[in-house]
């Protein structure tokens, strides 16, 4: 025989009985109605505390609202590759455009009670036809417009104009003269335009191409040897051949006080082994005509490689005859058997 | 006589004494066997008594014979002490001031003639010593009937022993000597000038211990243009040159071989004169001139880089600022200016030696 007890269903009564009915055993009067007085303020509370005003919070983002649009010009430098022995910098304009933006949000109502931690109850709802205005904000973005074709810029205290490439020539030979110190191997060159700024490139010469390490002649170049740029072979070697070099400088016997002229070294490498990292220099009393690094490089046997600088005449150049060297100098060191002496006769133009 | 001589002079008058005591001793021994009796006194061959008796003879002989090479090579050690020690007192009077520059320079060439006979005779008598004293040494080796000959032998060989030492002690002197005569010569004032075969008049410039000649003019056309038809033809110009204008307008290079071919004629280091010296000629020259110094220049890393290149500067004095505002330019050595001329300097043993000559020819 089963113990369990058998589940009855008690008669549903309709209309059901009141809860109070149900739950009071048999309770006096009095203690009900305060039951019934508790639970009302309890619900009156609870009333109370569900009608607080919702927060307004920012939406969705609806649109951006350009404010004002600014302009400004700039441009950038690169050295640019030479078949010649000039520097070549390539200057590009760019337009920097600066968006003045706000943003526009929908507005989100959020309903909940006051110290309502749980995001479940947290009731959100859009405000229609409400929007919030965001913070203002600064988009930039660059705009290329082509080569500084005909502008003119400040280099080492020159005004150079630039081709209609947008290339600026080093005629006069500016950077080279940097560079024509020794221990210098690398500077930081300033290019400025009146209206468009300044702009700060890194230029390097690496005669032996030490720094560079084993970094290509293109490599190197992005990197702002000039060397490279110039298509000039510094590539490091453990020796040079320069048993059988030719050298030729090609320099004005007469020049005139305020006069440009041009010296030209060309060597030959008549040998049959590679010569390399060759550098002519001119030495002299005169500081217009001193110091001036021709750079030839590398040479293999049966190759020519030439190298001119500019040189200006000072305008108070006394009349006579000035002398000159160019000395030889290779990786292994200076090469006095082909030193060069020239003179120059100053006189003044009719 | 020059026995009591060598007495008073010679450190070992000690052996004298024992070599004539021994004449003395044995005079009969020492003169029986010098006077040709020899062969009439030999005894009969085969007689045991009479070939004893001959080599005795022999071996007396053969001392005799080592006394007289001693005797000898005494007397000589006394000469070499009298020489070594005029010698030594003509040195010493050279560095007497109370005479003149040339008399010292006389006395001290005198002593420097005398000095290498002395020296060469020196070394003959050591020679001579070293042989008798070998000779002795094998007369020591032979037993002797009469005693008194060994003991002679004995005494000579101390004898010779201790004069084989005063003979090194004249060696050494005469060293000393030798050093002193260079030494004394430095010590006499270079002559304050000198003209050398090339007619250049040169003139003593001091600067403290530091003192050289110069020449008393630049360096003229003419002088140069006999260097530069001994370089060109090859052959001398032997005719002096009298100075006229200066050289300009001459590059270093230039500068230098003249010096070089002037130190071959005259046999003697000309050359330019550095920038100190330069500086110490001052403006003695109307044109700026030539130096044999590198230019260094204000900036050393610009020196460091003309060495890297093989292209030395020379310094130019110009004490007249015709280059620039300072008194020394730098200037590539193959330059040329006819404001550039030259002149050239040598050292104080040049006028020494020109002195030297000039005595010696006097003389």
């Amino acid at each position: 025989m089963s113990h369990r007890r058998r589940r009855t269903t008690a008669p549903v009564m309709f209309p059901p009985r009141s809860s109070i009915q149900c739950l009071a055993p048999p309770w006096d009067r009095q203690q009900t109605l305060a039951l019934l007085l508790a639970l009302a303020a309890f619900g009156l509370a609870t009333a109370l505390r569900a009608a607080q005003p919702p927060t307004r919070q920012r939406g969705r983002l609806l649109k951006t609202e350009l404010l004002k649009t600014d302009h400004e010009h700039i441009f950038r430098a690169q050295i640019a590759p030479s078949s010649d022995c000039m520097p070549r910098i390539l200057l590009t304009k760019y337009d920097t455009v600066t968006y003045h933006e706000v943003g526009i949000y929908e507005v989100l109502l959020e309903f909940k009670a006051p110290d309502e931690t749980d995001r479940g109850k947290i009731v959100y709802r859009v405000a229609a036809g409400e929007t919030i205005r965001g913070e203002a904000t600064k988009r930039s973005e660059e705009l290329p417009l082509g080569p500084c074709a005909g502008e003119t810029f400040t280099m080492l205290s020159s005004q150079i104009t630039c081709d209609a490439a947008g290339v600026l020539l080093d005629r006069e030979g500016l950077i080279h003269r940097v560079f024509d110190d020794l221990a210098t191997p690398g500077t930081e060159l300033t290019i400025a335009h009146q209206k468009m700024g300044q702009v700060t490139i890194s230029l390097t010469r690496d005669i032996i191409a030490r720094r560079a390490g084993k970094a290509t002649a293109q490599a190197r170049m992005k990197a702002g040897d000039i060397l490279a740029a110039m298509g000039l072979d510094f590539r490091p070697a453990t020796r040079s051949g320069h048993d059988d070099l030719a050298v030729t400088v090609s320099c004005p016997e007469t020049v005139a006080p305020g006069q440009r002229i041009e010296i030209a070294v060309e060597v030959e490498n008549d040998g049959s082994s590679h010569a390399s990292s060759v550098v002519a220099r001119t030495v002299s009393r005169h500081a217009w005509l001193n110091g001036r690094n021709f750079y030839i490089g590398g040479l293999a046997p049966g190759d020519t490689q030439s190298f001119s600088r500019s040189f200006a005449v000072p305008t108070d150049a006394p009349s006579g005859t000035i002398f000159l060297a160019v000395g030889m100098w290779d990786i292994l060191g200076a090469m006095p058997d082909y030193n060069t002496p020239l003179r120059v006769s100053v006189t003044k133009a009719p | 006589m020059w026995g009591s001589t060598l007495m008073h002079h010679l450190p070992f008058s000690n052996a004298v004494l024992a070599i004539f005591a021994s004449l003395l001793i044995f005079p009969s021994f020492a003169f029986s066997q010098t006077k040709g009796q020899r062969p009439a006194a030999l005894p009969e061959l085969g007689a045991g008594t009479g070939v004893a008796s001959l080599r005795e003879v022999k071996k007396r002989e053969r001392v005799l014979t080592i006394r007289k090479q001693l005797m000898a090579t005494q007397k000589a050690a006394g000469e070499r002490e009298q020489e070594i020690t005029r010698l030594t007192a003509l040195v010493q009077s050279g560095t007497s001031t109370r005479l003149s520059a040339d008399e010292r320079v006389l006395r001290y060439m005198q002593a420097q003639d005398a000095h290498p006979a002395v020296a060469d005779r020196l070394r003959q008598d050591r020679e001579q010593s070293l042989h008798v004293m070998q000779q002795l040494k094998a007369a020591g080796d032979e037993e002797y009937s009469d005693e008194r000959i060994s003991a002679y032998i004995g005494q000579a060989n101390q004898a010779l022993r201790r004069m084989l030492r005063a003979q090194g002690e004249q060696q050494k002197r005469l060293t000393k000597i030798k050093r002193a005569i260079l030494n004394g010569r430095r010590g006499v004032a270079p002559p304050p000038g000198f003209a050398n075969r090339n007619s250049m008049a040169m003139t003593l410039l001091t600067d403290g211990e530091h003192s050289f000649y110069v020449s008393e003019k630049l360096v003229s056309t003419q002088q140069f243009s006999a260097f530069f038809k001994a370089s060109t033809t090859g052959k001398e110009d032997g005719a002096p040159h009298k100075a006229d204008k200066p050289m300009t307008g001459l590059s270093w290079d230039m500068a230098r071989q003249f010096c070089r071919w002037l130190s071959v004629r005259e046999n003697a280091t000309y050359r330019l004169p550095t920038a100190a010296e330069a500086a110490l000629i001052g403006e003695r020259f109307p044109s700026a001139v030539w130096t044999n110094s590198t230019w260094e220049g204000p900036d050393p890393a610009a020196r460091k880089v003309r060495e890297r290149f093989g292209v030395p500067m020379k310094i130019i004095w110009d004490p007249h600022k015709r280059f620039g505002a300072e008194t020394t330019v730098g200037e590539l050595p193959f330059a040329s200016y006819d404001e550039l001329a030259f002149t050239v300097v040598t050292s104080r043993k040049t006028g020494r030696v020109d002195r030297w000559n000039r005595l010696r020819t006097e003389k």
